[in-house]
């Protein structure tokens, strides 16, 4: 909340005074390193004449993002954010989505090929998952992961692109979900071992199923649920601000305990958290936070 | 060309492919493979690491002074069930050791697979409580860690020193020359210090002023370096208490003790932070449902009890519980600011008067224009204590929050806000000597 103006001529002063605005100021004063700070900070900043040329510029003529400008291989994960934040301007570039999400369209889980599928359903059978069901890898010729497979369910829907391996992806969402809800990295189950779930990937997920019919059954109850209880005592900025974004999603009961935890987390530490955690802040602390999915409202 | 032919051509081949081979790789020089030096002891708790580690370092004897040294833990994931990276306490003992070795520094790297939020990690893992435990004293002075660079030399050696947590200023009979900001190096790092201290609370400022005679000034410039030097003391005895002491050989003992209560002072800010940022969250929930109990127990009174006397005093017991936990609660200063209810926004007030903050004074000085005369008033009051407790350096930002407050009050001269309001301007005359007009 920023406070007015004094009107007696002589004093004209602006006081910002929420941590939002402090991280909004932040961000904009502060050097962006690779497409992750760049896209959340675009999306932070998308209401304050935010460019998004600088992200246009670094896209591949693949159509592909990678993690940094020009360096290492191209992957999912920063594409769909990529395309996420290019949807939050008045006049999105068309051009460059048509590129992007055509490269995204051609990168599958490496499960995906019937060989791989025989392969794991023989002999590597150390993680359990279903090889038919894949999404989205974090870079091409690997397997399908769930923050890549999430985030670009959510590009297509943000830009109300169809693809027919949405269905896949979303079949693999639920294949990989956690016995007692909630998503960790990439399967449930390793050697034999079940996994935690994470808080960032879980809230990614729920995000990505929110306008499917499994977005009111039981595996997201429990997955809110986790995510609802999981941060009884922890400032990490970075899952707070996922949680905050996917409990608000779903209108879960207690989406203002981790909202008000991360406005204290920010307001501690504003000055050592890397802007795409802080830009990831802004975004949960918007009102109502920011779901990834503007274009569909 | 017969069979016979072609096998013994192809032996002869083979056989000389096989000699080349041979002779090229007797041209590489053999070297012995790099031995690695490994200590293993035996280790049963881990209480014992820390003597543990500095044993076993000493067997290898690494050469570590002034050396950079990074330490890449294994950090992967965390799991309350099963034990994942390396202990915590390990790696606490081995930094430990390493400084004792005169490392110039040590960092912790790792970056964990498929975690994202290394934070959490860090958190969970007991890492970042480990890491918080290591302190060490670096002496941090311009002759040491400055390099040329183009710009004003003061400011580039203020840019290049960076952040510290205690400020030591030291002064005997010069004063020095002036940097384009202030008058000598030392009062502007003091300035810059104490802007900092103002704002954030850091760093911890002690100055020292040396008392050993020297013989009376020969020349009008070395009078003019005392002079200013006066006026800079006299300054600074407003602002902070300074200390004296009688000779070169006695500043070691006199300022060991002060150094250790700065470092007392500022590792409490630390586990404060610390504590704010991770177990106590819950205390702090715990805190805030009392706080909205009590803005809620204020609305109902205001609700309900007949305006008077009696109302206001039953109010101003609401307020003095909220400022008991003032302190302790002020993380969810930004929450209650925006809160919908006048109760939640009497919070804020009560914290703000409790603590004021140069960021938070023109949103007091809108609360003049709450319909509810209590919170008014008390925004009023926190004003009060603002012009009262902060630097002069924001008697310009007070002013301006005082005098938005008069203008929302309107016409209203006669209340008790509009009175502490005119009470909080005499303040800041009376400290500041400025005013709006200046």
């Amino acid at each position: 909340m920023c406070s007015g103006e004094i009107q007696n001529g002589v004093i004209n002063v602006h006081f910002c005074v929420d941590i939002r605005s402090q991280i909004l100021q932040r961000l904009s004063a502060t050097p962006l390193h690779g497409i992750e700070d760049t896209a959340l900070a675009l999306l932070a900043l998308r209401n304050t004449g935010a460019d998004p040329s600088q992200l246009i510029h670094t896209q591949r003529s693949s159509g592909s993002w990678s993690e940094f400008p020009n360096a290492g291989p191209p992957t999912a994960f920063h594409t769909a954010l990529a395309l996420l934040a290019l949807r939050a301007f008045p006049r999105p570039p068309r051009a460059s989505a048509d590129l992007g999400f055509q490269w995204l369209s051609g990168v599958r889980g490496r499960e995906s090929h019937w060989l791989w599928q025989w392969r794991f359903r023989l002999f590597d059978r150390q993680v359990q998952f279903d090889p038919k069901k894949s999404g989205w890898p974090w870079v091409p010729g690997t397997v399908s992961w769930v923050a890549p497979t999430a985030l670009s369910m959510l590009a297509h829907r943000a830009w109300r692109r169809d693809s027919p391996r949405l269905a896949s992806a979303t079949a693999m969402l639920l294949d990989r979900a956690c016995r007692q809800g909630g998503w960790n990295a990439g399967n449930s189950v390793v050697f034999g071992v079940s996994l935690e779930p994470q808080p960032d990937f879980t809230a990614m997920a729920l995000l990505a199923l929110r306008d499917s019919p499994y977005a009111r059954g039981s595996l997201a109850d429990r997955s809110l649920d986790y995510l609802a209880r999981r941060f009884e005592a922890s400032p990490a900025t970075y899952s707070l601000a996922w949680a905050s974004i996917a409990l608000a999603a779903y209108g879960h009961p207690d989406a203002d305990r981790p909202r008000n935890q991360l406005e204290t987390a920010v307001s501690v530490r504003i000055n050592e958290v890397p802007p795409r955690i802080l830009a990831l802040a802004a975004l949960a602390l918007e009102e109502p936070p920011y779901a990834f999915r503007e274009s569909i409202q | 060309m017969n069979r016979r032919a072609l096998v013994g051509g192809a032996a002869l081949v083979t056989a000389g492919a096989l000699n080349i081979r041979e002779e090229r790789r007797s041209r590489v020089p053999r070297r012995a493979p790099p031995r690695s030096h490994v200590a293993i002891l035996r280790c049963d708790r881990y209480e014992q690491t820390a003597q543990l580690v500095q044993d076993g370092l000493k067997l290898l004897a690494p050469t570590i002074r002034n050396k950079r040294v990074l330490l890449k833990p294994n950090l992967v994931e965390y799991s309350p069930a099963a034990p994942i990276n390396t202990n915590p306490v390990l790696i606490a003992s081995v930094i430990e050791a390493l400084y004792r070795m005169g490392a110039a520094s040590v960092t912790v790297a790792d970056g964990p697979g498929h975690v994202r939020d290394t934070d959490l990690l860090l958190f969970e893992s007991g890492l970042q409580e480990q890491l918080d435990l290591v302190i060490r004293l670096e002496l941090v002075r311009w002759e040491t860690h400055a390099s040329p660079a183009a710009g004003r030399p003061q400011g580039v050696i203020n840019n290049q020193i960076g952040e510290y947590d205690i400020f030591v200023g030291i002064m005997w009979r010069r004063f020095g020359t002036p940097t384009g900001e202030a008058g000598s190096g030392t009062e502007e790092e003091f300035n810059r210090a104490y802007h900092s201290f103002s704002e954030r609370g850091v760093p911890h400022i002690m100055f020292y002023f040396c008392q050993a005679p020297a013989p009376p000034p020969k020349s009008e410039r070395e009078v003019n370096q005392l002079m200013r030097l006066v006026a800079f003391r006299d300054r600074l005895s407003s602002l902070a208490l300074v200390w004296e002491y009688a000779d070169h050989q006695d500043f070691a003992a006199t300022v060991r003790p002060h150094l250790l209560s700065g470092l007392t002072r500022v590792l409490a800010q630390r586990d404060h932070a610390r504590e704010l940022t991770s177990a106590d969250h819950r205390n702090l929930s715990g805190l805030r449902d009392q706080l909205i109990q009590l803005a809620n127990k204020y609305s109902r009174e205001r609700q309900e009890l007949p305006a008077g006397d009696q109302r206001t005093r039953r109010l101003e017991l609401i307020a003095t519980e909220i400022r008991t936990a003032a302190f302790e609660g002020a993380p969810l200063l930004p929450g209650f600011m925006k809160g919908a209810d006048p109760g939640e926004r009497l919070v804020a007030v009560i914290f703000l008067q409790v603590t004021p903050l140069p960021a938070h004074l023109m949103w007091l000085g809108e609360r003049l224009s709450e319909r509810q005369p209590f919170l008014g008033y008390h925004s009023a009051v926190a004003l009060l204590a603002a012009a009262r407790s902060l630097d002069c350096s924001h008697s310009r930002e007070v002013r301006s929050a005082v005098a938005l407050g008069m203008q929302r009050l309107g016409s209203k001269h006669g209340t008790d806000r509009y009175r502490t309001l005119l009470a909080a301007q005499q303040v800041l005359t009376t400290r500041c000597g400025d005013s709006l007009e200046n």
